[in-house]
């Protein structure tokens, strides 16, 4: 695959993701004129984790540091807009580019020293942080409001930023998704990528053709922190009022790692695929199965896993090479 | 060449499933037509409030089926029969919200709430940009009530009534009268609007006020907030709590030696678990409820209290608490306003709520200004040999305080 891609051409075929990358953004663009306000809503949610799953992506796909603790910019960059706004007056604008920032520096912060482990210790360790961190956010009421969550000002003459309702926040998260998405996308294709490629496959070895891991690492935790934080940031100012809980809820940390699983870790289009499929078919089962959507789309995914181990986009990149298309023959090719 | 593939088949998939979605809900009022009035309801059926999201559940269930058994809503010359669109928001407080939201699209404007107070607090946002009406059933933090909202209305008491009943119990009941009071109190803002106004009533009867000290919500070792308030050998304490921290604060209480005449808590000693985990050691203790089947007052659908009790456990196979309750009182409370203004109109409606004035199973049921419920009474119960005994006010009450509560 590397070597495939090593050779560059400039082409209409090299074009053509990229034309289609602007295709898809404005199709959901299009899209909006047939939505209703609450459908709006409920596609905002999609293009949401998105841009969070591109987000782990980075570090979870590409680079092979699986963080269970990526929520933890999610969270610091809700609460750096819902503070910034609250007590300083910030424009949300600025807040969303600064909680951005912000996360990018928190994950650099502790990125040098927790990139250090490998495997599960990172994974358990990034998971901690997380959990830390929003203790110190729940133990700062006269800053964050603690457990009793704090209410962005949306109304009235302490509202900085008019509220941008249900459509507003729908081109917003497109925004923030498609930022991912191209932010992704130039990884990919850069040299910067396939050191974070090399990375993954063996580290040492990485260091040993003169890469500088320890740099690469951080500055990829911090990009993703980046995104993360922004999208936090809109989410916040979405929800209006927050709660340390939810802003820092592992479970949306899962969902991040389960959708670029089961979507094709380490590419550019997989996480999006799981993304739109997960958020899809978990919204569709709760409408349509009340009493027992969470069982269902706990087997579908157990199902996903079992068959397409290596992701959807993966899965069809390596059947088209090889014309094995057989699930039963992919789950052998992968058997644990 | 296969990033083009899937980008294509992402595209196209993805438009065709989400235009399948956009030609589903019809943004016409179809909540109104035909002969059946559908209101919309979120409910917690899984996630950490699952429990009291069932409960919510059985509520409308038992509410729509009554008002049914009656012929339905009489609406304009029209009876229509009253139905409840369930969904389930996973106990999470943006998917509440985005449920609001998808009700509107299907032109459900009448909505009964979610549990708890983050998630009705994330809704009656929602309600008030849609020019929708909700009753909401157990969202009791005054915060929901002091933003200007003006269509989203509570059936019960407010959260600054949960300890300062208790407080007010104590005044009036107890005697020799307490002098001290700690006050402990998780850290989520149902429970610390609680305990404020706890110490606001402590402070007006008089007493000796300490704390409220915090702990996390849902913490099981409360230590050190008990350790704090120990050097002040409180006569009372009170806390703002749930079932959790509630059972914590009984054994701890114990354990660290502390001899208070009474603890008093808000929302876990009414509720059976409460007992039955602590078993002999809950004996005593105090609890504030919305609502118990000593409660007086009666209605044409339910009956009186202990007749709602009896058709709940009928359906449910167990006691009526005071979340189905609440939940019941609210439902009731929409439908008898849509009666009263002869549409399923949302802002008639909304009018009819806030001029409503009517005695339930449930109590009295009367909004003010900002769409709380204040005149309704929360009753004080303490448990005695095992069982929730209703206290206070005196005129419901089925047995005496026992005083000391803790006979040590």
């Amino acid at each position: 695959m590397a070597a495939e891609q090593l050779r560059y051409r400039p082409t209409v075929r090299t074009a053509t993701p990229w034309a289609l990358g602007v295709l898809l953004v404005a199709a959901a663009l299009a899209l909006q004129t047939q939505l209703y306000t609450g459908q709006a809503r409920t596609v905002t949610a999609i293009f949401m984790y998105v841009a969070l799953a591109l987000s782990w992506n980075l570090i979870g796909g590409y680079t092979g540091y699986a963080s269970f603790g990526q929520v933890v910019f999610f969270g610091i960059g809700g609460y750096f807009t819902a503070v910034a706004m609250t007590h300083l007056g910030w424009s949300f604008w600025v807040a969303l580019v600064a909680s951005g920032l912000f996360a990018a520096c928190y994950g650099a912060l502790v990125g040098i020293p927790l990139l250090r482990l490998r495997g599960h210790y990172f994974a358990i360790a990034t998971l901690g942080m997380a959990e830390g961190t929003r203790e110190i956010v729940t133990n700062l009421p006269e800053l964050t409001g603690g457990g009793g969550g704090i209410t962005l000002p949306t109304v009235g003459a302490a509202a900085t930023t008019p509220y941008l309702g249900n459509d507003g926040f729908y081109v917003l998260f497109l925004a923030l998704a498609a930022i991912a998405l191209l932010v992704t996308g130039v990884i990919s294709r850069s040299k910067f990528g396939f050191a974070l490629r090399a990375i993954h496959q063996d580290e040492d070895a990485a260091a040993a053709i003169g890469i500088n891991t320890t740099r690469t690492k951080v500055v990829t935790f911090a990009l993703s922190g980046f995104l993360a934080g922004m999208v936090g940031s809109a989410y916040a100012f979405q929800q209006v009022t927050i709660y340390p809980e939810r802003l820092f809820d592992v479970e949306i940390t899962v969902l991040m790692v389960v959708m670029v699983v089961i979507g094709g870790s380490g590419t550019v289009i997989g996480p999006v695929i799981g993304a739109v499929a997960l958020q899809f078919v978990s919204e569709w089962l709760r409408q349509n199965y009340t009493d027992i959507h969470t069982l269902l789309l706990g087997g579908i995914i157990i199902l996903a896993v079992i068959l397409l181990p290596q992701g959807l986009a993966n899965y069809v990149r390596e059947a088209r090479r090889t014309g094995e298309y057989s699930l039963l023959a992919n789950v052998r090719r992968y058997r644990l | 060449m296969n990033t083009r593939v899937l980008f294509v088949s992402v595209v196209t998939v993805g438009a065709l499933a989400l235009t399948a979605c956009g030609s589903k809900g019809e943004a016409g009022p179809s909540a109104g037509s035909g002969d059946t009035l559908t209101l919309g309801a979120s409910v917690s059926l899984t996630g950490k409030l699952a429990r009291e999201g069932t409960l919510t559940q059985e509520g409308y269930k038992l509410c729509v089926e009554k008002v049914n058994a009656k012929g339905g809503v009489k609406v304009g010359g029209k009876t229509l029969k009253l139905a409840v669109s369930y969904q389930d928001d996973t106990s999470k407080p943006d998917t509440a919200a985005q449920l609001v939201d998808q009700f509107n699209d299907q032109g459900i404007k009448l909505i009964l709430g979610s549990y708890g107070s983050a998630n009705t607090e994330a809704q009656a946002a929602v309600i008030e940009r849609n020019n929708q009406v909700m009753v909401d059933s157990s969202g009791a933090d005054d915060k929901i009530f002091a933003k200007g909202y003006k269509r989203t209305f509570a059936v019960l008491s407010p959260a600054s009534e949960y300890a300062a009943s208790i407080v007010k119990a104590l005044a009036d009941l107890a005697s020799p009268k307490p002098t001290s009071v700690a006050f402990l109190s998780a850290d989520d803002g149902f429970s610390k609007t609680a305990a404020d106004g706890g110490v606001a009533a402590a402070k007006a009867a008089g007493f000796t006020v300490t704390g409220p000290e915090l702990f996390p919500n849902g913490a099981t070792d409360v230590s050190s907030a008990l350790n704090k308030v120990k050097g002040s050998a409180p006569d009372v304490i009170i806390g703002s709590v749930h079932l959790a921290e509630g059972v914590a604060i009984v054994k701890q209480v114990k354990e660290l030696g502390l001899k208070p005449k009474a603890i008093g808590e808000t929302v876990a000693p009414p509720t059976p678990d409460f007992v039955t985990t602590l078993g002999a050691a809950a004996d005593g203790v105090l609890g504030s409820s919305q609502w118990t089947k000593a409660v007086s007052g009666k209605d044409d659908y339910f009956g009186d209290a202990s007749a709602y009790d009896a058709d709940i456990q009928k359906a449910f196979g167990h006691a009526a608490g005071y979340h189905n309750a609440e939940a019941s009182a609210a439902c009731l409370a929409l439908v008898l306003a849509t009666e009263k203004a002869g549409s399923t109109d949302p802002t008639a409606v909304r009018d009819a709520l806030a001029a409503l004035d009517v005695t339930t199973f449930f109590g009295r049921v009367k909004f003010d200004a900002t769409g709380k419920n204040v005149t309704k009474p929360m009753v004080v119960i303490q448990i005695q040999g095992g069982k929730a005994v209703t206290v206070w006010p005196k005129d419901m009450a089925e047995g005496s305080l026992v005083w000391p509560a803790l006979g040590s």
